[in-house]
């Protein structure tokens, strides 16, 4: 049992996915493949419950699957009542939770089913209606009722059901006719319509009854009747599922076998050796690649849900916004997938509360009634990028200089807008028309940047905000540019790096009694920073012979160079997650084996944040406003 | 007792430790190492596997990180901090050579590092105690999570969670 619970789990999965991927499409209209779909996804539910011995789930499913047997013969128009589709998703949601709780008790769950299918009953007010088809004992005489009941179910969209009323044994006769026909519609029909069917039929040789109640053990079993049980054939999925551990750790001995050919690499200089080991190594890379790409999901079932979350919660604060959504097919790495939901709920509700105005004051300002919000996807050069516009009213920068002053913040102008991912900026509400519900959006940038990623964000007043998240297409592979302090390899993800510059190329001037290097690059100038200074442990081997050293540009903040004593190159890096040694050092993101040494691969962030409270500075104007060390 | 010969114990090594996990079913085994005079105990079920110490293998050059801690260590293409446990309790660090031992442990969070010991001295089943250590100088000793007993001797439990930590 416990293994046909768990096919069912990983089945429900996948209807959630489906569901998901329809609502996404539901802004163009409901298709019939759409209904199908759904169909077949809650016949195939029904079956399941079944086999689990959920009698009760089935049994309201089954209602669910005539509801939707509505739609599929048209007799209603889905479109007009789009927001079932979220129903029905809520009721594979709270099965999917009842199945993993492993419940006995079915009751609870059956009865809110119940709840959520009355109210889509009552929102397409579909009516049962039943009555009761008898004919005359002597019919037979006159045609053949059954041809009646053919034709009945052929132009209305009936069940039917044969009520057995027969005399005892002794009363039998046998020419005469005894079945009367329970007739079910699910749907409002016309009683006149029906008889419409009977024009050529004396009434005296048959009666219409409506019903309100018919014991049900009188019925047949519905199947010998039913004959339009055409249920779409089961898809076959070409997949496994695979847990991402298990690639892990394949991600990982696999690193031990690169390091252990490089060991014989180091030890041999047999020509045919080498040549052996270059086979083995490109054979290897391609492995890395493919594992990497195993890691890799599809962004679409998460962004999907956007649509839902979109359409409820604007309805609820009284807004009508159109989400789009482009190029959500877009590949990420599954611990990208698992963190960047929670940022993009927080902009997106940001967006929805305090960035799109209300229907009147929109028209006002000569926007279009409905607010709109975009969620943009794409890669560029060597990132994923995910934008989220709206066309809202824009953050008041005003309002942020006045809350910087208040704190006590120095900014640079170009930088102002990056003030409202700093901590404590966004937990009061009058100040940034973004923050009502504190949220913190220097907890969405933290979350980002755990990922190696970055968030920016642009605006204009009363035509909108644009929130940029950047994102490492792969956590494991990264190119990175290689320096050496000392006799420990350093790695810095390429896309941060501005510029590499020689030590002896630029101007640098000592400030304030050569406390603080600034470098003269390109007009700019930028502050010198000695590792050494922000970590302990760390020794330049070229500390006093400058000329030799090399230095690493970056225009984060107000730009800032490391010095390093040499750059080595851009290597594509395998980069292994280190909990423990992060837990250590949070600068330190990841460690990579680069020729059998270790190679800290370096997060830029939290080294900036490091910098800025070891060296406190400020670059106003070209010119460093204060500083201490 | 040395529960290993002189010479081999490298190679079989794992599967003493297989047999070893394989019969605590009922009570907790420990792996019991002294430390100038005094003897610790970590829960086998913390640990992975014992490894020879390797100074190859070890990365020293590592921004901030604390005293106690060795280095970085790769082994088989993982990577995780060595602590040097008589650094941790606050007496000079050892001379390690490759007759000495790395526990390699996991933390309760999945957090993988290595704890070097000279020796291992025993590996035996243990009751844990609630005698908390005392508070000596200005040692944190809050990753002791209790003093139990074993033949009338004093053995400190060591808390894994709080080894990195502390």
């Amino acid at each position: 049992m416990e293994i046909i619970r768990n096919a069912f789990l990983q089945d429900i999965e996948d209807y959630v996915e489906d569901m998901t991927y329809i609502i996404s499409k539901i802004s163009d209209g409901i298709n019939d493949e759409m209904i199908n779909n759904i169909f077949r996804i809650f016949h195939s539910i029904k079956a399941s419950t079944n086999i689990l011995g959920y009698r009760n789930l089935s049994n309201s499913i089954n209602e669910i699957e005539n509801i939707i047997n509505n739609f599929k013969s048209k007799k209603i128009d889905i479109n007009k009542y789009k927001n079932i589709v979220f129903d029905l998703q809520d009721i594979i949601l709270e099965l999917k939770s009842f199945i993993m709780e492993k419940k006995e008790d079915d009751t609870p769950l059956k009865n809110d089913i119940d709840f959520k299918i009355k109210r889509i009953k009552d929102t397409i007010s579909i009516k049962e209606v039943r009555f009761l088809l008898s004919f005359s004992s002597d019919i037979m005489k006159i045609c053949d009722p059954l041809a009646y009941i053919k034709i009945l179910k052929k132009n209305f969209d009936i069940e039917v059901f044969p009520i057995k009323d027969i005399p005892t044994i002794e009363n039998i006769n046998p020419v005469e006719y005894y079945t009367k026909w329970e007739i079910v519609s699910k749907s409002n029909i016309d009683i006149s319509e029906i008889k419409k069917v009977f024009e050529f039929l004396d009434e005296e040789y048959y009666k219409i009854d409506i019903i309100n109640n018919v014991k049900e053990e009188k019925r047949f079993d519905k199947k010998v009747i039913e004959n339009n049980g055409n249920i779409n054939k089961e898809i076959k999925y070409d997949f496994l599922k695979v847990s991402s551990r298990d690639i892990d750790i394949l991600l990982d001995i696999l690193n031990e076998i690169t390091s252990i050919f490089s060991t014989i690499k180091g030890l041999t200089g047999d020509e045919r050796i080498l040549d052996v080991i270059e086979s083995a190594d490109s054979n290897i890379f391609l492995f890395q690649q493919i594992l990497t790409n195993m890691r890799l999901v599809s962004l679409e079932p998460l962004l999907y849900q956007f649509y839902r979350v979109v359409n409820e919660y604007s309805n609820k604060v009284g807004k009508s916004i159109n989400l789009k959504i482009i190029g959500a097919d877009i590949l990420v790495d599954k611990s990208i997938f698992d963190i960047i939901e929670t940022p993009l709920n927080h902009i997106i509700r940001n967006a929805i509360d305090h960035g799109i105005e209300y229907q009147d004051e929109r028209l006002k300002k000569g926007k279009s009634q409905n607010g709109n919000i975009i969620i943009n996807c794409y890669t560029q050069e060597n990132n994923i990028i995910i934008g989220i516009k709206d066309d809202g009213r824009g953050i008041d920068i005003e309002k942020i200089k006045e809350k910087a002053k208040k704190n006590g913040l120095k900014y640079v102008e170009s930088d102002i807008m990056n003030l409202i991912f700093e901590p404590g900026f966004s937990t009061t509400d009058e100040i940034t028309e973004y923050s009502g519900r504190g949220f913190g959006l220097d907890i969405v940038k933290e979350n980002i940047r755990k990922v190696m990623g970055d968030i920016e964000v642009k605006t204009k007043k009363d035509f909108g905000t644009e929130f940029i998240i950047k994102l490492p297409i792969s956590l494991f592979i990264t190119d990175a540019i290689i320096f050496l302090i000392g006799n420990q390899k350093y790695a810095i993800p390429v896309n941060y790096v501005d510029k590499i510059i020689k030590f002896n190329k630029i101007n640098s001037i000592s400030k304030l009694e050569g406390k603080l290097d600034m470098a003269r690059i390109d007009d700019k100038f930028y502050p010198i920073i000695y590792l050494d200074r922000v970590f302990s442990n760390v020794k330049y081997s070229n500390y006093i012979d400058k000329e030799k050293s090399e230095l690493l540009v970056f225009n984060i903040g107000n730009g800032f160079a490391i010095f390093t004593d040499k750059i080595i190159g851009q290597e594509k890096l395998f980069i292994k997650g280190t909990p423990a040694i992060t837990k250590i050092e949070d600068s330190i993101v990841g460690c990579s084996l680069l020729d059998g040494a270790l190679v800290f691969v370096l997060d830029i962030f939290s080294l900036y944040k490091k910098i800025k409270s070891r060296y406190n500075f400020y670059v106003v104007n070209n010119e460093v406003e204060s500083f201490m060390i | 007792m040395n529960i290993y010969d002189n010479n081999d114990y490298i190679d079989n090594e794992e599967d003493i430790l297989r047999d070893i996990i394989g019969s605590t079913k009922d009570k907790d085994k420990f792996i019991i190492f002294k430390v100038e005079n005094e003897r610790y105990a970590i829960n086998i079920k913390d640990v992975v596997e014992l490894v020879r110490y390797d100074d190859e293998k070890i990365t020293r050059e590592v921004p901030n990180i604390p005293p106690y801690i060795i280095g970085i260590m790769t082994l088989r293409g993982l990577v995780f901090p060595v602590i040097d446990f008589k650094k941790k309790i606050g007496i000079p660090g050892g001379n390690y050579t490759k007759f000495n031992i790395i526990i390699v442990t996991e933390d309760s969070e999945n957090n993988r590092f290595g704890v070097v010991v000279e020796d291992i001295e025993n590996i035996l089943p243990l009751r844990e105690s609630t005698t908390k250590p005392p508070e000596v100088g200005n040692i944190n000793v809050d990753f002791i999570k209790c003093i139990s007993d074993f033949n009338n001797n004093m053995v400190s439990i060591i808390d894994i969670d709080k080894l990195l930590k502390a």
